[in-house]
């Protein structure tokens, strides 16, 4: 398995013309972070809001090295708001027995750093849960190798609270976070993101977008649909248009060495919608890319071409006599069906751009987006170095 | 005051021509002056334009007023002004920007361009 994730990163590196970090000490020499991973609970009332939390301090991520952590909630004898109250101890100063015996729900949870690549961190997590009145026997457990982005967490086990209880739930968590480089840890970076569309005539449209942010903060962008006329087929057709969105997010690290390191999540979506509409669709395409640059260097970065189809009623009196789903949406490979009596998309790779089928207007992405280009150009600075 | 003495002065206000020794006789009347300054009076109540307070004999002392593409400026002069209008039109008025500074919105060239790859670091859902 590691031999494989390493491959998949040099890959991306020849494909791409980029450097991708293979080792945690080249990502931390590159970039003065220090990667960290770090086990926690959080208390969530009805609302979903957080009431509370607990949990182990973030520990350096070191391939091999273990970090266990117990997390507990209330005393056993404290009735339905036992699970409201969390705390969390180091396996030195208070044993799992005690801890069995005394309170309500405790959890035992081992993380185990694996590697570190492309600013993800690798982890085994072993954890184990018990319960008062089990006899000291486990409840539920779970063994998983997960994947994290830096920032990210991952639920490993949920308990819900009992009827009356001042909390909704808790769930158990690991986190995956940074520590910056203190040299650099205060410094503002700015990016200008376009994304840039290219009709088949070679016509150029783009959008933009200027952020800022601390070094190492994540930094959404979310650009407005382009949108794309859909002709009309039938008498009393929907006003509808092809509406492509494109969203993501921006990280960026000055380097010792005066270069910037980026890293690019982009998200893709696609789908029919009415004149004004954007009904979030189902996420077509997502990727990430890390990028070395020098500062106010523009670098694009091209998005892939289209695949899956959008299909909806195309009239009032369409819909009337369908009488089933409203939108249906196929994303991914190159084929796909819709259903309905009068029609299907066989694949989407010889279908018409836009067809009149079964009471549905479909677009078919990769023929529609035929001869499109779309692409993102980024740039990144330190704020007030010109 | 009598009313050849009101008749001659308000011919003359109305810029008629009048006898002189009439005139002389009726400005000697106390009454027909009092008479005219009241001509004067209702006169300045209808009428606004200072020279129509005067009678015509008196108005055509006036310059005539001459519209101003009747009058003769000299060519040179012209042509100054018309340079000096142009050139302070140049240095007033906004001009489009060069090509070479393209606005902030417009993408810059990139150096290199690198692609999202399918099952490497893309992934189609």
């Amino acid at each position: 398995m590691r031999i494989r994730f390493q491959s998949m990163g040099i890959a991306v590196a020849l494909v791409s013309g980029v450097l991708v970090s293979t080792a945690p000490a080249a990502a931390q020499s590159d970039t003065g972070v220090q990667p960290l991973v770090a086990i926690a609970a959080r208390v969530v009332a009805d609302d979903g809001t957080t009431k509370g939390g607990a949990g182990s301090d973030p520990d350096p991520f070191i391939a091999g090295k273990p970090l266990t952590s117990y997390i507990f909630t209330g005393l056993s004898g404290a009735g339905a708001d036992a699970l409201c109250s969390l705390g969390s101890s180091n396996t030195t100063s208070r044993t799992l027995e005690e801890l069995i015996e005394t309170r309500a729900h405790v959890w035992k949870v081992t993380v185990t750093p694996v590697d570190y690549q492309a600013a993800k961190e690798k982890v085994d997590v072993d954890w184990t849960r018990y319960e008062a009145g089990s006899g000291g026997r486990p409840v539920a457990s779970g063994r998983q190798r997960l994947l994290l982005l830096q920032g990210q967490r991952s639920i490993l086990d949920l308990v819900h609270a009992q009827p009356g209880a001042r909390c909704a739930h808790v769930e158990l968590d690991v986190v995956a976070s940074a520590k910056e480089d203190a040299a650099f840890a205060d410094t503002v970076l700015q990016y200008d993101v376009w994304l840039v569309h290219r009709d088949p005539a070679g016509r150029k449209d783009s959008r933009h977008m200027i952020l800022t942010g601390l070094q190492g903060s994540e930094l959404p962008f979310d650009f407005a649909p382009l949108r794309f006329d859909v002709p009309k087929f039938v008498a009393g057709q929907y006003d509808y248009n092809v509406a492509a969105k494109v969203r993501g997010h921006i990280r960026g690290r000055l380097g010792p060495d005066g270069n910037i390191t980026l890293e690019v999540g982009t998200t893709r979506m696609n789908a029919l919608a009415l004149r004004g509409e954007f009904a979030d669709p189902p996420i077509a395409g997502e990727g990430r890319k890390i990028l070395q640059v020098k500062p106010g260097e523009a670098v694009e970065i091209e998005l892939p071409s289209w695949s899956g189809f959008s299909g909806r009623y195309a009239s009032p009196a369409d819909a009337e006599a369908g009488k089933g789903t409203v939108t249906r949406i196929g994303v991914g490979g190159g084929t796909g069906a819709i259903g309905g009596a009068r029609g299907a998309i066989k694949d989407t790779k010889t279908a018409e751009p836009i067809s009149y089928s079964g009471g549905r207007i479909v677009v078919t992405f990769p023929r529609f987006f035929d001869g499109h280009q779309f692409s993102m150009i980024v740039q990144a600075k330190k704020l007030n170095d010109d | 005051m009598n009313e050849t003495h009101t008749s001659v002065l308000s011919a003359f206000c109305d810029g008629e021509p009048v006898d002189p020794d009439a005139f002389a006789a009726a400005l000697a009347d106390s009454l027909a002056r009092e008479a005219l300054v009241a001509f004067v009076r209702v006169r300045r109540a209808v009428q606004t334009g200072p020279e129509q307070m005067l009678p015509a004999s008196l108005a055509v002392m006036r310059r005539p007023h001459r519209p101003v593409w009747r009058m003769s400026i000299p060519l040179p002069a012209v042509a100054a002004l018309l340079l000096v209008v142009l050139l302070g039109a140049w240095m007033v008025l906004p001009r489009p920007a060069a090509p070479s500074a393209p606005s902030s919105d417009t993408p810059p060239t990139p150096t290199r361009v690198v692609k999202y790859v399918p099952g490497v670091d893309w992934q189609n859902h």
